[in-house]
């Protein structure tokens, strides 16, 4: 609570005499991304104080993790993250990366990126839709869907799966693209640029759409720094940090993008932001398609190609003492990975904000512990603060422009 | 990489050992018993926002922390710190310094990482820095102390005793922390002193023990199955046949 929005409570308070009452939201409700019970409390309509309880879905994923392979834990993680598990899997694997010292490829660094770009714009269309929802407006939701499928067939071509796709492992990608996923990728460039332009020409400046959301929900950018907000939510109160820009990984040094960000920190401008992030994610998934080696076909096995990993092939160990990885059929199953002694924390900027693993590798092929920051659980917590002094009609705007994932809080 | 000059900050802050792997910017506190001063002085340098704290459970009372920090002014880099708290040796299974997995993770490292135990309920350890430090230092009652885990006979408990020192709040360093606190004292059973919100965060009401601790006992699931059938198993009643009500007098089926 700050002296904010406690004379943002006081200035709009009911001079009248209105009841104190207690609404319980959830852990049930249509407008609720995931099981979450929120207990609010109220001046008439007004909110005074909104209480957050989680847990309905906690999976003990941490617990998990430690009696499992990494790229189990990777699969794991992703279901933490579903609407853009492609960051579990690269954050698995870059900190095997770090950890072993493994070198991954210019161009398996190049098509990592672009599939994390396809998923942050997957993950931003289904937020797009939901936030229309909350607003009042039933259509975008399904124009969302829309796009999001072709997102999603690109990505399934990558991995063969649409959303647990488990196709960056360390080293590289399972995978080389099929041939034409450039040209692909190409064509939906130009459908999202065109359906872009048509979404916020029907709605961003649509006056229902900035009523509901314009000066609602503001977060002071001090309050977001000393709370962990990060991410769009960060940058839409005006502080323009995003790791991939700040702290490059993977290529995101070698290309061209702007940092979107807001003013005023209200629903609006996390509004604002995801839409801007988006045509960011396509120019930057233009400067992929130059840089993706069209040469690849699918018959070329894992793109890890590095001293220490090369030729992992039929019946050959990774490391001397590991497992093999030939299963019966000639296929290679995903390797046993045998990781040094070490710690680290590896972040990947994610839809939502930094998506952060701490892992305690103790050289077995199991992690020790590992750790996964959420940015969502941040921000749920930012409700209370957020709500405070507005109308009970608002609360699902605000929780909507703060696109929470509940498996990263519930993990 | 921090810049020279945040790395001389960081060594300002809490020496050499803070930013032992300048190149990943990470570091080890070393002097656990000034790690609220150590954490005020980052936090005062720009080290204003934090993005992860985390810990790990050795055995014992022993863990190991691990802190993340970014400094916004500086394009928000990052450094990572850990430090070990490792329980006094009249009170824990190990002593201070002692590895409760020899050879494993919480074997005591190069450089000078045998933390010191924190003020313990008995005033045992040396006065510090930390709010339950510096009360006993000061003759003032005692440290808060927490019993972790719970009696035998509980689902998923281990037998612990009680009497164990709490870690140091950083929640009046950076807000974030309270909330990760939350979380470590509901999954690791770390208690924090000066944080006056360790209340359930993902875990019911009834649900007993951390389940992040290397004691904790995964339980097998309950047989609902058996349960609701009186004791059968499910296995077995696949096998017996089905049973068929006897058809009634005049209701048809075989004379």
């Amino acid at each position: 609570m700050t002296l904010r929005s406690d004379r943002r409570l006081a200035a709009r308070r009911d001079p009248l005499l209105t009841e104190k009452v207690i609404f319980a939201v959830g852990p049930q409700h249509p407008s609720l991304p995931a099981p979450v019970r929120l207990l609010v409390q109220g001046d008439g309509e007004l909110m005074e104080r909104v209480s957050v309880e989680c847990g309905f879905m906690h999976r003990g994923v941490e617990r998990l993790c430690q009696g499992r392979s990494y790229s189990g834990c990777a699969a794991l993680l992703s279901r933490c993250e579903w609407l853009a598990g492609m960051n579990a899997d690269y954050l698995v694997s870059a900190a095997v990366e770090q950890l072993a010292g493994i070198d991954v490829p210019d161009h398996a660094q190049w098509l990592r990126m672009a599939a994390l770009e396809l998923s942050r714009i997957s993950s931003h269309l289904f937020w797009w839709g939901e936030f229309g929802h909350e607003v009042g407006a039933i259509t975008p939701i399904f124009w969302a869907m829309r796009e999001r499928e072709l997102a999603l067939d690109l990505l399934e071509a990558l991995s063969g799966n649409r959303w647990h796709h488990g196709w960056i492992v360390p080293g590289g990608v399972r995978s080389a693209p099929p041939a034409g996923w450039g040209a692909q990728l190409g064509d939906f460039i130009s459908v999202m640029h065109r359906a872009l332009e048509q979404y916020e020409e029907f709605y961003s400046d649509n006056a229902i759409w900035v009523n509901r959301s314009e000066l609602i929900g503001v977060l002071e950018p001090d309050y977001a720094l000393s709370h962990g907000a990060s991410g769009p939510v960060l940058r839409g109160s005006g502080i323009a940090h995003d790791l991939r820009r700040d702290a490059p990984y993977l290529k995101y040094a070698d290309v061209d993008f702007d940092v979107p960000a807001g003013e005023l920190g209200d629903s609006l401008d996390r509004y604002r932001v995801r839409v801007a992030e988006i045509r960011e994610s396509l120019r930057i998934l233009e400067q992929c398609i130059e840089h993706i080696n069209p040469s690849f076909s699918s018959g070329d096995g894992p793109v890890a190609v590095n001293s220490e990993y090369e030729s992992v092939g039929a019946g050959q160990s990774l490391r001397p003492g590991g497992e093999t990885g030939q299963e019966e059929g000639g296929d290679i199953a995903p390797p046993l990975l045998v990781v040094p002694r070490g710690e680290t924390y590896v972040a990947v900027e994610g839809p939502r904000g930094e998506l952060g693993l701490t892992v305690v590798a103790d050289g077995t092929d199991r992690p020790a512990r590992m750790h996964l920051r959420g940015p969502s659980l941040f921000h749920l917590h930012l409700l209370d603060e957020l709500c405070r002094g507005y109308l009970l009609a608002d609360l699902f705007v605000i929780l909507g422009s703060l696109d929470i994932m509940l498996g990263e809080v519930d993990r | 990489m921090l810049t020279d000059a945040l790395q001389q900050l960081v060594r300002e802050a809490g020496g050499d050992a803070l930013l032992l792997d300048a190149r990943n910017s990470r570091g080890i506190v070393t002097d656990t018993t000034r790690l609220a001063d150590i954490c005020r002085r980052l936090a005062n340098g720009g080290f204003s926002r934090l993005v992860d704290y985390c810990g790990k459970h050795e055995g014992g009372d022993d863990y190991t922390l691990y802190l993340t920090l970014r400094h916004p002014a500086e394009h928000h880099a990052a450094l990572t710190l850990k430090w070990k708290y490792t329980a006094p040796a009249d009170h824990g299974t190990v002593g201070a310094g002692q590895s409760p997995r020899p050879g494993g993770p919480g074997e005591p490292e190069a450089g000078g990482d045998t933390a010191p135990p924190l003020q313990t309920k008995n005033g045992d350890g040396p006065a510090g820095n930390s709010p339950g430090n510096s009360a006993a230092a000061n003759g003032e009652p005692p440290a808060p102390t927490y019993n972790v885990n719970g009696g035998a006979g509980q689902p998923g408990g281990t037998p612990r005793r009680a009497g164990f020192a709490a870690h140091p709040s950083l929640a009046r360093v950076w807000r974030a922390a309270g909330l990760c606190e939350r979380e470590m004292f509901e999954l690791l059973g770390i208690p924090f002193a000066g944080n006056d919100d360790l209340a359930p965060l993902f875990l019911e009401d009834s649900f007993f023990g951390h389940p992040l601790r290397t004691d904790y006992e995964l339980h097998p699931a309950p047989d609902y199955a058996a349960e609701l059938l009186g004791g059968r198993r499910s296995a077995a009643l696949l096998d017996a046949p089905i049973p068929t009500e006897p058809a009634r007098p005049g209701e048809g089926g075989t004379p």
